[in-house]
């Protein structure tokens, strides 16, 4: 039996999550399918979409391989890729 | 100390050993600088992580340690949670490092953070720095710290005694809540917003609360804060040393020397002529520079050569060919000029009368309303309490029926008596 792959450019991520976005979503980890070649706020709205995340969609920046991302990159994910939800850093005092 | 081999690097939260490097060290031969980076899940030790940045040519070592505070506005704090993005977190912590090293020189650098529960008055970051000398080492400290802030993905969650816990947002990072909300509307109305302002209030990153955008042409003054704090102190000491003037005039050093003398009277009542004025009250006027009678464009004045359309005579240029023929034309009479209604003329002879004035008038009847004006404010100036303090006419004939419209009312020195006299014979003639 052939394998065909459906969609050849769609690849499978892993997304963190943390703090607030952790409690609003559930969970601390999750996987996602996603276009390889994509821009910054797609992959922002697919992640805030499908993991309910909409009341901090604002105020949240996206970290893919230990990178952080902005508005103007471009996206250029590889399967396995880490994606992390980063809300607004909290460290000490 | 025997040599040990160190972990520089470490552990990573998920429990895989992931140690990148191992250094063979012995102590005589630390002359490499380290960094010692490494997020930890139990109680940190200040002295073990100052012991390790400690090095024999080092004269300083400066240190920072965070801890938990057991309150936040008004909430009493019962412990602080900590979480972080572990692989994310240790590969900022050395970029703090990196940037460290380029800007300081410093020996060994330690960031250490605690992850999980960390009770009131407990720590749960330690940097340490250690240098030859203090100057750098208290600056690296400073400059690690307000970075670590900014960059490192590290969250703390503050639970409280008795109200809903509550994830923190430090005022360093640009994507926290109100720091987005504020370009929001910043957005929204950014035809209003000078882009200057917002670079101003974006840079305001000392401030807890959400700054108001004010529209450009309701501010008057820009100035720094500095300078308007001076404008307003000198505008406070000028105004008190006004007034301290006005009090020593008043109240102090008069010549009346005869009078201390009889008198213990610490102040005393003094006459102190005013400008504009005769008496000892402060008369105020209006001096009008720019106005219908200054530029000539009264429908009466000698410069105005259309009565229907006066402003046509400001865009004449050649205005003094028009009008020094005009002037030849009139005749010295006065009343030749005059074309108001019946009875304007003796109105005004009038009032001239009875205003004392009996000099030569003025052609046209702007200039002799201005006269008769101003012969009013020098009478004012003169004795004020004539005009302001009478509001009705003192003395109502009851032989009036019909109403009288009450106005402001002089009465010289033979009216009164006349008045006087009045009554006093209808009070006779009542007790009769």
């Amino acid at each position: 039996m052939k394998y065909v792959m459906a969609d050849i450019s769609a690849v499978e991520i892993q997304v963190l999550f943390f703090a607030k976005a952790r409690e609003l979503c559930g969970k601390k980890e999750s996987q996602l399918l996603i276009p390889s070649a994509t821009s910054y706020d797609n992959l922002l709205d697919e992640i805030v979409q499908k993991f309910s995340l909409e009341p901090i969609r604002d105020n949240l920046i996206l970290a893919i391989n230990e990178e952080y991302a902005t508005s103007e990159s471009e996206v250029h994910l590889k399967e396995g890729d880490q994606v992390a939800v980063i809300p607004p850093l909290s460290g000490v005092d | 100390m025997h040599s040990s081999k160190k972990n520089v690097y470490f552990r990573s939260y998920q429990e895989q050993p992931f140690l990148r490097l191992n250094l063979q060290v012995q102590e005589e031969q630390l002359s490499l600088a380290m960094d010692f980076v490494k997020i930890v899940n139990s109680k940190l030790s200040v002295e073990e992580i100052s012991n390790l940045v400690s090095s024999p040519s080092c004269g300083a070592i400066s240190l920072f340690v965070g801890t938990t505070r057991d309150n936040f506005e008004n909430k009493q704090v019962v412990h602080l949670e900590y979480e972080a993005y572990v692989p994310m977190a240790e590969k900022a912590m050395k970029k703090v490092c990196e940037d460290i090293r380029g800007k300081w020189q410093v020996e060994h650098i330690a960031i250490y953070h605690r992850l999980g529960i960390v009770p009131v008055m407990e720590a749960s970051l330690v940097i340490a720095l250690s240098s030859p000398h203090r100057a750098e080492s208290l600056q690296a400290v400073q400059y690690a710290i307000d970075t670590v802030k900014s960059s490192v993905p590290i969250w703390k969650k503050e639970v409280y005694a008795s109200e809903q816990a509550e994830w923190k947002e430090n005022t360093e990072c640009a994507w926290r809540t109100d720091r987005i909300l504020l370009n929001k509307i910043k957005v929204e109305s950014s035809e209003e917003i000078q882009e200057l302002e917002g670079e101003e209030e974006f840079k305001n990153q000392k401030s807890h609360s959400v700054t108001t955008v004010v529209p450009p042409h309701f501010i008057q003054i820009k100035a720094g804060s500095e300078e308007i704090a001076r404008r307003i102190n000198s505008f406070i000491e000028r105004k008190r040393e006004q007034v301290n003037l006005g009090n020593i005039q008043d109240f102090c050093y008069h010549d009346s020397a005869p009078a201390s003398d009889s008198s213990c009277a610490r102040v005393d009542a003094l006459l102190i002529a005013r400008k504009d004025s005769k008496s000892h009250l402060r008369v105020r006027r209006v001096l009008n520079t720019w106005g219908p009678q200054t530029r000539g464009i009264d429908p009466g004045s000698m410069g105005c050569t259309n009565p229907q359309d006066p402003v046509s005579t400001l865009f004449k240029q050649d205005v003094n060919d028009e009008s020094s023929k005009c002037l030849e034309d009139v005749k010295p009479d006065v009343k030749d000029g005059m074309t108001g209604p019946v009875g304007l003329e003796e109105r005004l002879n009038n009032a001239e009368c009875h205003l004392k004035m009996h000099g030569p008038m003025p052609r046209d009847i702007y200039s002799r309303l201005k006269q008769i004006e101003n012969r009013i404010l020098h009478l004012e100036g003169l004795s004020p309490e004539y005009f302001q303090f009478w509001v009705n006419a003192p003395f109502k004939e009851e032989s009036e029926v019909h109403y009288r419209p009450v106005r402001k009312r002089t009465y010289s020195t033979s009216e009164l008596e006349n008045k006087l006299c009045a009554l006093e014979y209808k009070i006779s003639m009542k007790g009769k």
